[in-house]
């Protein structure tokens, strides 16, 4: 078999894996009204709360509170 | 569980772009994107007010309901957040938001619409939890850490205030009171929905 035959054959077999490469895409299925994106995680999923919400329901609501400046003078006048 | 809102007291904001500054340094938000601005109403008029307006994070998103590739989500704690992997830079959410919240940057050539970026509550989005890759697209996720929106931890004055809604009203009822005036919250009940002035049936029961 001549170089040029073999160009040939090589060029069809990558044409053809290229073309039933296409046939592996799976259609997706559109679900109307619904998020159609990436799975979000809990913000308290993480190293430095490790799945313990009531840790971070705690942090947040002190944070609320560093808010109400009502309180915060009441505390720094104690 | 925390339901968390946006409340800005028109009657504290002194105009300062403190929050603006403090959300475009923490998100290293690009030129022409400003997920938060400050709007003065009567402007020049004596009585002038001033507001911080972004994302409300709306009880009833209507730019969940235009997305035509379904890219927004809520999350348990009530953020509105969206997936820029899906976002195909339409702009039917800026259409749809009653505080333009949406932002558009330039992508490429002749002035090409990027995908939407807006205001996350400083909740990131749907990357891993401060990752390189969810601050690139998202910027910084703040709640993840036990924070509070950046622009209302920074204000000066406590006019913006951010956080779960029970508590946060709270703190405004307990403001108004004590001064006496101002109770209106510019935007809350478009954002938050207001109670339904209608009666039930019309009266004398016929329609």
């Amino acid at each position: 078999m001549n170089t040029g035959r073999k160009l040939v054959l090589a060029c069809a077999a990558g044409a053809l894996a290229i073309t039933l490469a296409g046939c592996g895409d799976q259609p997706k299925v559109y679900k109307q009204g619904q998020y159609q994106g990436k799975p979000d995680s809990k913000p308290w999923d993480n190293d430095q709360f490790k799945g313990n919400q009531v840790e971070w329901e705690k942090a947040i609501k002190v944070r609320n509170q560093g808010q109400n400046e009502y309180s915060r003078a009441v505390a720094s006048a104690k | 569980m925390a339901r968390m809102k946006f409340l800005c007291d028109a009657e504290r904001c002194i105009e300062c772009n403190g929050c603006v500054t403090a959300c475009k340094n923490e998100h290293e938000v690009p030129w022409g994107v400003n997920r938060r601005r400050v709007v003065t109403l009567n402007d020049g008029v004596p009585g002038e007010k001033s507001i911080s307006v972004a994302c409300m994070h709306c009880s009833d998103a209507p730019c969940m309901a235009v997305c035509p590739v379904d890219c927004f989500y809520k999350t348990s704690e009530g953020v509105v957040l969206h997936d820029k992997d899906l976002c195909i830079g339409c702009g039917y959410c800026f259409y749809a938001c009653p505080f333009g919240a949406p932002q558009f940057p330039q992508d490429g050539a002749f002035g090409l619409r990027g995908k939407m970026d807006k205001c996350t509550f400083c909740a990131g989005g749907p990357e891993l939890d401060n990752s390189a890759a969810e601050f690139k697209k998202y910027g910084r996720n703040r709640l993840a850490e036990g924070k509070l929106p950046a622009c209302a931890e920074m204000c000066s004055t406590k006019a913006l205030l951010g956080g779960d809604a029970d508590v946060i009203a709270d703190i405004y009822r307990n403001r108004v009171l004590k001064r006496g005036k101002g109770s209106e919250i510019w935007g809350w009940g478009t954002a938050y929905g207001k109670p339904d002035e209608r009666p039930a049936t019309p009266p004398g029961g016929k329609s």
